[in-house]
């Protein structure tokens, strides 16, 4: 099986401690990771995104095709994500993202092109 | 007694050997097994006549059952005594969509209910209690429990308009409306409230055959929404305000333990992640134009809105679809009745609870005292809770998953809901569905006359013991 075939492994570090983002985010990424194309998008990344959702932050650690979620980052994040919970998780569901980011209801920094490259993974399937 | 059920009943309409009766020893809760000498299935009232007859000539119990999943012991037989299962005594007698009830019997299943009143068109509705699909309606009515229509309507034995019941003797009683020939069953009034006879009392002062209760108008629109809240003050402030605006249908509060194990954590740590919601509070909206739908969403909103000028963090309302969307897992709540599987499903088998009445004035002492409590007894503090009847008095529920196998488990289990009874009553608060372990910690503090009205009913109208013994601590 080659690599781009073989499933990506989405763990929560430590799951009993994990916020309730970081466990909303591992059904979500089940999914999307697994996709032909997500697949492809996990095994391209390289380093640590932080989503803060509300008060709640997560980071997800891309890593050799797996992806980790982390209450706290263990290194410097490449790029997040923040805002309240209610536009963050419209985005996730499918809605506009350009029109938060533009009202400042949501806030980016860092790496933009891996946050942008890492969008599909935090989108929800249309079909769900 | 087996002769007689086998003649009655056919061979089929009866069990008898332990190995079949496994499912009828125990519930999910703490409460002792006990072993029923034989399980009778019942479809009519006049079987439940000869067998209670029956039971009273041959001094056996008779125990009242549907689904089991009552969490307390309150149906399982006496040792050795006989449990008549309702499960094939399940019809629905009659829906009257123009004066809105309907008649069923005891084994009539939320899901069913469901079903026929969509097959009829859909314009009239029940709650829904948050417990399985195949639950009885019936038995969630008689011990007062709840559903998602409470906060309007009140708990669901305010729903009931009627009863027919056979009593210890054998003879049939109706109460309510219905008692006199040729009246629907439309409501208690005008005659005495005999139906109080039968409910609360866990089966233990007659046994009922059937009950008309009312239905409700089932609305074009409807809407849940979530909304994360970060302080137990915060939660019922915002609630406490809501209920007296009067256009939420229902409202409901889970604290964050139950959040996680829905998104697939079996036993969360005791203490909130850093930043964790306190409470994800529901609101259930329904409207039969847009413009009342979104004339509710901005109420609900402004009063949002008045709680967080005062320093509360309050999130925006998020609609069910959204989360769905984000994460499938929560489709437990997207619609009632629900399987609440991630309460009966996490491997030990085991759940308990002390679920309470109370007022809504006092729930953030209720909460953090029970939080204390069950972290220091080494569980998440799962609490539901959810205003009642408009808001004049709450649920206040502390619900704990377990390992059954596991015998320091189960005196854990028992501790922690003997603490949370005390402090709960000290605060105000009462245990519906009580079990008989709560009786026993309840009765020197219930009053005298009460109590003795309480022996007194039960003396008159089962005096022979026949019906459920043990379950009232009288």
């Amino acid at each position: 099986m080659s690599q781009v075939q073989s499933p990506v492994l989405v763990r929560v570090e430590d799951p009993e401690r994990m916020n309730l983002m970081g466990l909303l985010m591992r059904g979500l990424l089940e999914t999307t990771a697994n996709s032909e194309r997500g697949r492809r998008i996990v095994r391209s990344l390289r380093g640590d995104v932080k989503v803060v959702a509300g008060s709640m932050a997560v980071t997800l650690c891309f890593s050799e095709g797996e992806v980790i979620l982390r209450r706290e980052a263990k290194s410097s994040p490449r790029a997040s994500v923040s805002g309240e919970m209610k536009p963050l998780l419209e985005i996730v569901a499918g809605g506009g993202l350009v029109l938060p980011v533009l009202s400042g209801r949501v806030r980016v920094r860092g790496n933009l092109l891996m946050l942008l490259k890492m969008l599909p993974l935090i989108r929800a399937p249309k079909t769900a | 007694m087996k002769d007689f059920l086998i003649q009655l009943l056919g061979r089929e309409g009866v069990l008898d050997a332990p190995s079949e009766m496994g499912a009828y020893r125990e519930d999910y809760s703490e409460a002792a097994p006990s072993e029923p000498s034989l399980v009778a299935f019942v479809t009519t009232p006049e079987q439940i006549q000869q067998i209670v007859r029956q039971a009273g000539q041959r001094k056996l119990t008779i125990t009242p059952r549907v689904a089991g999943t009552n969490v307390g012991g309150l149906a399982l037989a006496a040792q050795g005594g006989v449990i008549l299962d309702f499960t094939r005594m399940n019809r629905i007698h009659e829906v009257n969509d123009s004066d809105m009830y309907a008649v069923i019997e005891p084994g009539v299943t939320q899901q069913q209910m469901k079903d026929c009143l969509k097959q009829r068109g859909g314009s009239l509705t029940l709650g829904y209690s948050l417990a399985p699909p195949h639950t009885s309606i019936l038995a969630n009515a008689l011990l007062g429990g709840l559903t998602n229509r409470s906060l309007k309507y009140g708990d669901q034995s305010q729903w009931i308009s009627g009863l027919e019941v056979v009593l210890a003797d054998g003879s049939l009683a109706r109460t309510g409306s219905w008692a006199l020939e040729g009246v629907s069953p439309y409501g208690q009034v005008p005659f005495p409230a005999l139906t109080g006879l039968f409910v609360g009392w866990a089966g233990t002062t007659g046994i009922v055959s059937k009950m008309a209760f009312q239905l409700w108008p089932q609305h074009k629109f409807n809407q849940r929404l979530f909304i994360l809240t970060y302080s137990a003050h915060g939660t019922f402030e915002a609630v406490r305000r809501l209920v007296r605006r009067e256009f939420c249908d229902d409202l409901g509060g889970l604290s964050w333990p139950s959040a996680k194990m829905m998104l697939g954590v079996k036993h969360p740590h005791p203490e909130p992640s850093p930043g964790e919601p306190t409470f994800i509070l529901y609101a259930d909206l329904t409207a039969d134009i847009e413009e009342e739908m979104s004339l509710k969403v901005r109420m609900l909103n402004d009063v949002l809105h008045s709680v967080r000028k005062e320093g509360e963090q309050i999130e925006e309302p998020i609609d069910i679809k959204t989360l769905l969307k984000v994460n499938p897992a929560m489709s437990p709540f997207a619609d009632f009745p629900t399987d609440l599987e991630f309460l009966t499903n996490h491997g030990g088998g085991g759940l308990s609870w002390v679920g309470t009445y109370g007022p809504l004035s006092r729930f953030e002492q209720g909460i953090a005292a029970g939080t204390e409590i069950m972290v220091r007894h080494g569980f998440a503090p799962m609490i539901v809770t959810r205003p009642m009847r408009g808001g004049h008095y709450a649920v206040l529920r502390f619900v704990e998953t377990y390992d059954k196998a596991n015998a320091a488990e189960v005196e854990r289990v028992k501790s922690v809901n003997t603490e949370l009874l005390a402090k709960c009553t000290e605060l105000g608060f009462a245990m519906y569905k009580t079990p008989s372990w709560a009786w026993e910690i309840l009765r020197p503090k219930l009053d005298p006359g009460m109590l003795k009205l309480m022996r007194g009913v039960k003396d008159l109208l089962d005096p022979q013991g026949t019906l459920n013994p043990g379950k009232m601590g009288i």
